[in-house]
């Protein structure tokens, strides 16, 4: 069903788990409600030093997730831009699932840094 | 890497003694049943008698059974034949929510083309409610179908009160029997079903051969034009070899099914005991006596359906995600929604359906594997023990 980088990725994770005192974090539905994914964000010097995932989801979202966390590493907070075709060529499999919700999801961890952040100054 | 097949209602291994019954067919009798010459009356003849010992397995006969290539093929046959025969009686058919896609989609195609179609809701067991069944028949309702055992639950409907139901307002009832056939005795006469729908490859024949009984006292239009097969109902030379095995499979049912089915029982009943065990927060549907015993349907709290079943695979274990026609498909599977189930539960659910070859041994291998599998799934659950979760969608 899906090719063995996907496979391989699943069955050994990058970056599982949350990180304890996050900075940043968010949790996020797809559309239809089946799956469900979280990442949650460490920042240093204004880049993300660490970023962890978790998910209910299918083999897929999860190899996509554990890209996006790599993907997501030393960019700048402010433009933390996650390619999707980039995260889709490194799978070497382009399948008919909704993954744009994942790169939501770390975005609103990001805003979630920014917004604490805010307050923190207020 | 020891393979273990815990899928049986998707499908069956073919049986070596159905193999042994299909060999010479396969490699000698090649004549066309419909050829007048002795080839094709070697073949007629060994079509009859197949036709005979399926049709006596359920107190039919012979002239009431024909061929199909699949279960799905009997299936839609006998909702589009049925309803078009009977169209000057009526265009109001009732089905349950929970049926077969060959007999929903076939529905779908009939409301396209000018007939209404109740679906009926199910409890929380998948077992159709007699006062909505009641409360949807109405003048013009031409006939009723309701699957037998369901394919995802195991649950058995009571199809004997339904088809008096249908009988006492004059109505064809029609059961998609393809899960159940095999594991229970069925009596068309006594239940009082006018149509049946079977399937070779569930009871371990082979595969690309079903079978639609028609009582002799309901109409029905041809499915296939064009050919003087089943009686001109069903055109397309006959897979005699794979008819042949059909018929070994029905008889072998047939007289292994008290064993098969203790067998079975006690294989069920160590598994479920087992899991419960080993698993914590494990939820079981259509938790009923009223059941098929090897068909368990389970929800493990905070895990893909999905990613469990690859994880099985690639561990040797098949298994199903609510059913196999679906498993393809982020979408989650209408019989869990038609029982109640919530997205959480729907998704995180898989099918066990055991079968006559399995051993407790097996069944303890793939309990280690699936804890083992699972504890992983949930130790990086976004879901999984998590006080606070919101439920945000994605814009």
């Amino acid at each position: 069903m899906y090719n063995l980088k996907v496979l391989n990725l699943f069955n050994n994770p990058e970056n599982a788990g949350r990180i304890s005192k996050a900075d940043g974090i968010a949790d996020v539905f797809n559309a239809d409600q089946t799956a469900h994914v979280e990442f949650s964000i460490k920042v240093e010097d204004g880049k993300i030093a660490a970023c962890k995932f978790r998910a209910q989801a299918n083999p897929y979202i999860i190899a996509v997730c554990s890209k996006i966390t790599n993907a997501a590493l030393n960019k700048p907070i402010d433009a933390a831009y996650i390619d999707k075709a980039e995260i889709v060529a490194s799978l070497g499999e382009k399948l008919d699932i909704d993954i744009d919700f994942c790169i939501q999801c770390l975005n609103l961890a990001i805003e979630n840094y920014v917004e604490k952040q805010a307050k923190s100054k207020k | 890497m020891d393979k273990i097949y815990l899928d049986n209602s998707a499908t069956t291994p073919l049986g070596a003694e159905v193999l042994n019954a299909m060999m010479p067919v396969l490699s000698g009798v090649y004549g066309n049943p419909a050829s007048i010459h002795s080839f094709g009356r070697e073949a007629s003849n060994l079509l009859d008698e197949a036709r005979d010992t399926i049709a006596k397995t359920i107190n039919a006969h012979s002239n009431e059974i024909y061929f199909t290539s699949s279960g799905s093929e009997a299936n839609s046959w006998a909702i589009v034949g049925i309803a078009n025969a009977n169209h000057n009686k009526g265009n109001h058919i009732i089905t349950s929510k929970i049926e077969h896609p060959s007999v929903l989609e076939a529905c779908k195609y009939l409301e396209r083309n000018g007939f209404e179609v109740t679906y009926l809701d199910v409890d929380e067991n998948g077992f159709i409610r007699f006062a909505d069944l009641l409360r949807a028949i109405k003048q013009g309702t031409i006939m009723i179908s309701v699957m037998f055992a369901n394919n995802e639950l195991g649950t058995i409907q009571n199809i004997k009160a339904i088809a008096q139901t249908a009988h006492e307002k004059g109505i064809i009832f029609h059961t998609d029997a393809v899960q159940i056939y095999g594991n229970m005795d069925i009596d068309v006469e006594d239940l009082g079903i006018d149509a049946l729908t079977i399937s070779a490859h569930k009871i371990y024949g082979p595969k690309g051969v079903g079978a639609l009984y028609v009582s002799n006292k309901i109409k029905i239009e041809p499915l296939i034009f064009g050919g003087n097969q089943e009686r001109g109902k069903r055109g397309g030379t006959t897979n005699l070899a794979g008819v042949v095995g059909f018929a070994k499979a029905c008889e072998i049912a047939k007289r292994d099914m008290r064993t098969n089915n203790h067998k079975l029982r006690l294989l069920s009943e160590y598994f479920i005991s087992k899991l419960t065990g080993a698993v914590e927060n494990i939820k079981f549907n259509a938790h009923t006596k009223q059941k098929l015993p090897h068909i368990i349907s389970v929800n493990f709290v905070g895990v893909d359906g999905e990613s469990l079943l690859t994880k099985l695979d690639m561990n040797g274990i098949a298994v199903s995600t609510g059913s196999a026609c679906t498993s393809n498909s982020l979408t989650v599977s209408h019989v869990m929604t038609a029982i109640g189930l919530n997205n959480d539960d729907a998704r995180s659910t898989i099918r066990f359906s055991l079968g006559k070859n399995n051993s407790y041994e097996e069944l303890d291998k793939a309990i280690t594997i699936i804890v083992k599998s699972v504890e992983e799934l949930r130790a990086f659950s976004s879901t999984y023990g998590s006080k606070t979760r919101k439920k945000k969608e994605a814009k």
